[in-house]
């Protein structure tokens, strides 16, 4: 079996990267995929403490590269979907310059045989964490915030991805606030679609229960399934198994305030 | 301010886009600024064997079309013809 390997990148830090690797990942292992979740941030590590893992940790990416460890038993059974879900955490003991690009591009090759989806969570930059991260991907998804830093960032970095020859599945819309787009005060993804040129794979609106979930150390996904981020997140995974995929509209629970929303002027 | 930013038609996210187009297509490497300043030079050099040209008044620019294309446009005002001999 030959899975594939997908690289979560951004360019500019701090725009959602590990939140969407941990809640699209789960996504795909909770529609019966076999997903390995690889941290590509060596010397920081997130992605653990996103997931909730951070104390079931004991060999990371360095064990395997040296040898150590084989790949299997270094990797860590998410047990909310035990057969299906499974991390391989980064070292924070060691720079990402002491990651051969050759023993980097071996472990994923050996993932790849083990999980259908291989997802590398890369780190912020265009340097040699990104290179490793993104070299030996076959797909990647780019994440964006609707501001300009981080748009053009993903401009950059999705030439560099063209360069590598790796496929861009497209673009992640995050933290989207629909009532400034209403207002005119934020990119639309329709601007930022004309802007980007690369199809779009999903919007995820601003939401404090992204927050909340990540305190509490538990994918959004699944502490908070009904809420719209989490659809969000599940029409991601379900565009990555087909991109003719048409997302589900995102319904907005009625609170009892939604309806005086008329007076703030809400449709 | 929300009330009197929609009355006088302020709306930002029209900035970011013009800045984000200009900004892109000097990322992508098509021309930078001292790439169009040389074809500007160039160009008026070849148009100036030909007429007079109010020199500081050319203009060259790059945008870019809605289908993503970018359009190179020149504007040289023209005093006169020169005369041949």
């Amino acid at each position: 079996m030959a899975g594939q390997c997908v690289v979560v990148t951004s360019g500019k830090g701090g725009v959602g990267k590990t939140t969407i690797t941990a809640n699209v990942g789960y996504g795909l292992a909770s529609l019966g995929k076999r997903v390995l979740l690889i941290d590509g941030d060596i010397g920081l590590k997130n992605l653990d403490s996103v997931l909730g893992l951070e104390r079931r940790v004991v060999y990371d990416l360095f064990d395997v590269i040296s040898g150590r460890v084989d790949l299997k038993d270094a990797l860590v059974k998410d047990k909310r979907l035990p057969e299906n879900l499974f991390l391989l955490a980064a070292s924070q003991t060691h720079f990402k310059e002491d990651v051969p690009e050759d023993k980097f591009s071996t472990v994923v090759a050996q993932a790849k045989e083990m999980f259908e989806y291989v997802f590398v969570d890369s780190p912020a930059g265009i340097e040699h964490g990104f290179r490793i991260s993104s070299r030996f991907a076959d797909r990647a998804v780019v994440v964006t915030v609707p501001e300009v830093p981080s748009i053009r960032d993903v401009d950059r970095v999705v030439g560099l991805l063209e360069n590598y020859k790796v496929k861009i599945d497209g673009v992640v819309i995050n933290r989207l606030n629909q009532s400034l787009v209403k207002q005119g005060n934020m990119l639309s993804p329709d601007d930022i679609l004309d802007l980007l040129e690369i199809p779009l794979l999903g919007v995820v609106p601003d939401d404090t229960l992204i927050v909340q979930a990540v305190n509490q150390g538990e994918p959004l996904l699944s502490k908070y399934p009904s809420s719209p981020v989490a659809h969000a997140y599940l029409n991601i995974a379900h565009k990555l198994l087909d991109p003719d995929y048409v997302a589900q509209e995102v319904k907005k629970p009625k609170s009892f305030w939604s309806i005086f929303g008329f007076l703030r002027g809400e449709g | 301010m929300s009330w009197f930013s929609d009355l006088f038609g302020k709306h930002t996210k029209d900035d970011a886009k013009q800045r984000l187009e200009v900004m892109l297509i000097h990322d992508r490497g098509l021309f930078d600024n001292a790439d169009l300043e040389q074809m500007e030079k160039e160009i008026l050099a070849v148009v100036k064997r030909y007429a007079d040209i109010e020199t500081g008044a050319a203009e060259i620019n790059a945008d870019r079309l809605e289908n993503g294309r970018l359009l190179l446009s020149i504007r040289v005002p023209v005093s006169g013809q020169k005369t041949r001999r």
